[in-house]
């Protein structure tokens, strides 16, 4: 009878011990996922002019898959864009890309904010995912200013005092107002060399001015797969593929007057290799990558975060509650090639053989000579 | 026995006369078919060059200096497209491609009445065709050119003399003038001197094979400045 009690008394406790167990995991994860953070963008330049009113959007396109690697989600899951390479440029390269789309497709920003008198401008209440952060182009004086499109990433972070605040510093370019360019796009295949036949014979592009659509064009072999256009005063230009080619991703990128449009084989596609690497011959190139890790203590609870950044702007953050502690690691890995040469180690022979004539001729003439001799004698 | 031996003697002897008289036949077919073939060369970069110089300035846009500093397009280029879409360098003479082949303009040497394509860089089939390029650049003074010692090529070059011109038309129909200063014997190992040639005060090498084919003769020359207009 004793033992019974016992035993139910132990059930209970356990009973108990599992409520509170689950009820801690239900707690931690709600905490972690309502994580919140926020992006200051100071819309100001090197050299200080601050771009007041310039529109920033932001886009929240994905986060991170079962795996921990970048996916895109929502309505981004169907842009043919890869996340799979999360260097610096690569991530520079894919926010370009996704900009574009966001301006031709039109999609709707999660929030809007435009730069106040100091070149300021905050996004909160960001949760954890993976966001795309564009701006549009300003006027000040006689100088356009066009912003770079960014990525950023706020990861799931613990203390519910936690309130990170990132800090961007994007790059711009500039035009004067009396520039007159000629802009060129360019069509790019990579990563097919094995299977060119899944090239398409050619790919339609759109251009934009100012998000309207300006011009359509046909690159092909015939064009060298590039076209050119003047622009009496600067615009935003925008260029996008129309139809990606199938089992392929997309990159557009651009600088002042230059467009890419990049096509690279998605190396996951059911399409297999015809052809074997070869080895040595080919040179490896790696892309510096540039990892930003903060470790941040509270008071209360210790927190780890894991924000990376990728784009070609600068950004950096702060703890706005209590005091923290930052640790930042940057590597970076360059590869060099080196070539040899093999020096020649004599001058060109550019003597047609003449030497053995005199030879020849003296030795034959001797010789007929004496045998003449011999048979004379006799 | 003795009349055999002297019967082979002369055999022997006329088949030796026989094969150093095929050898100057042959030689002299080699040359004679060299000089045909830079002659026809010769007729299509002279067209060409001409062309060059009367054609009027396009009037397309020049795309060129439309490009920023961070060239986006010179990450994509390959190995093909770089070579034809790379800005020319200022210091290397420009280029005319003709069959396939690349030159970088003709060569004279009047009082040999001898005129000749020169091609961008040497290789021994090349040579067989036309001079060649060996180093350097016309525009950096500093030009060696290497030819077959056929008579239609570089044979005779060693007589030439202290003064005596020669001229080279590039690509793009500049003329350079030079006149000859010495004349050199460099062995066929010798390579520094024949480079070394550049800090002694010449802006042009053109050398050839003695008829040994142990060493080059190499005549040096200076460029007569253009008259100031």
């Amino acid at each position: 009878m004793r033992t019974k009690a016992i035993r139910r008394l132990g059930a209970v406790f356990c009973l108990i011990g599992m409520v509170f167990w689950m009820a801690a995991c239900v707690l931690i994860h709600t905490t972690a996922a309502d994580a919140k953070g926020s992006l200051t963008i100071l819309s100001e330049t090197e050299e200080g002019v601050k771009l007041v009113g310039m529109q920033w959007d932001i886009f929240k396109i994905g986060g991170r898959n079962s795996e921990g690697k970048y996916e895109l989600q929502g309505e981004f899951a169907n842009f043919p864009v890869s996340l799979e390479d999360t260097s610096t440029s690569a991530l520079a390269f894919a926010a370009d890309t996704l900009d574009t789309f966001t301006t031709v497709y039109k999609t709707r920003p999660l929030d809007t904010q435009r730069a106040d008198a100091n070149g300021v401008l905050k996004f909160e209440d960001l949760g954890v995912g993976l966001y795309l952060v564009a701006g549009d182009h300003v006027k000040i004086g006689d100088t356009y200013y066009f912003p770079a499109a960014f990525l950023m990433e706020i990861t799931e972070f613990g203390g519910t005092n936690q309130v990170y605040d990132l800090t961007a510093h994007p790059k711009y370019i500039y035009k004067n107002a009396e520039d007159q360019d000629a802009y060129t796009v360019k069509k790019v295949w990579e990563k097919d060399e094995a299977h060119t036949f899944t090239r398409t014979p050619y790919v339609t592009v759109e251009i934009y001015r100012n998000e309207v659509l300006y011009e359509t064009v046909r690159l092909d072999d015939s064009n060298d797969w590039s076209y050119s256009w003047f622009s009496d005063k600067p615009y935003d230009w925008k260029v996008v593929e129309v139809e990606i080619p199938e089992n392929y991703y997309v990159i557009f990128r651009h600088n002042e007057t230059q467009y890419v449009v990049v096509n690279s084989f998605n190396t996951s596609s059911s399409i297999e290799d015809t052809t074997q690497p070869t080895g040595g011959e080919q040179t490896e190139t790696t892309e510096p990558t540039v990892d930003v890790q903060t470790e941040t203590t509270t008071e209360s609870t210790t927190t780890e975060t894991t924000t990376t950044v990728i784009s070609s702007d600068t950004v950096t953050e702060t703890s706005t509650e209590t005091s923290s502690s930052d640790t930042t690691t940057t590597t970076a890995t360059t590869t060099t090639t080196t070539s040899t040469t093999k020096k020649p180690e004599k001058l060109p022979q550019t003597g047609q053989l003449w030497w053995p004539v005199p030879v020849l001729a003296l030795s034959g003439l001797i010789m007929m000579g004496v045998g003449f001799k011999l048979r004379t004698k006799e | 026995m003795k009349k055999t031996h002297a019967w082979c003697l002369i055999v022997i002897g006329a088949m030796l006369l026989i094969a150093a008289l095929l050898l100057i036949v042959y030689n002299m077919r080699q040359d004679e078919g060299s000089g045909k073939e830079s002659a026809l060369i010769l007729s299509d970069l002279r067209q060409h060059i001409s062309q060059q110089q009367t054609e009027p300035p396009t009037t397309e846009p020049d795309l060129m200096q439309y490009i920023p500093t961070n060239d986006l397009f010179s990450e994509y280029a390959t190995e093909e497209t770089q070579e034809t879409t790379e800005p020319a360098d200022p210091l290397e003479d420009p280029v005319v491609e003709i069959d396939g082949s690349q030159y970088i303009g003709i060569i004279s040497i009047p009082c040999l009445s001898v005129e000749l394509p020169v091609m961008k860089d040497w290789s021994y089939p090349k040579l067989r065709r036309a001079p060649c390029r060996y180093q350097g650049n016309a525009v950096t003074g500093d030009l060696i050119i290497a030819a077959h010692n056929f008579r239609s090529h570089f044979g005779n070059i060693q007589s030439l003399n202290s003064g005596d011109q020669i001229v080279f038309l590039n690509a793009d129909g500049e003329k350079y003038i030079y006149e000859v200063i010495q004349t050199d014997m460099v062995g066929g190992r010798d390579i520094p001197s024949m480079l070394a040639g550049s800090q002694d005060g010449w802006d042009l090498t053109l050398f050839t094979c003695t008829l040994s084919g142990q060493t080059r003769v190499a005549v040096r020359a200076v460029l007569i400045p253009p008259p100031e207009e």
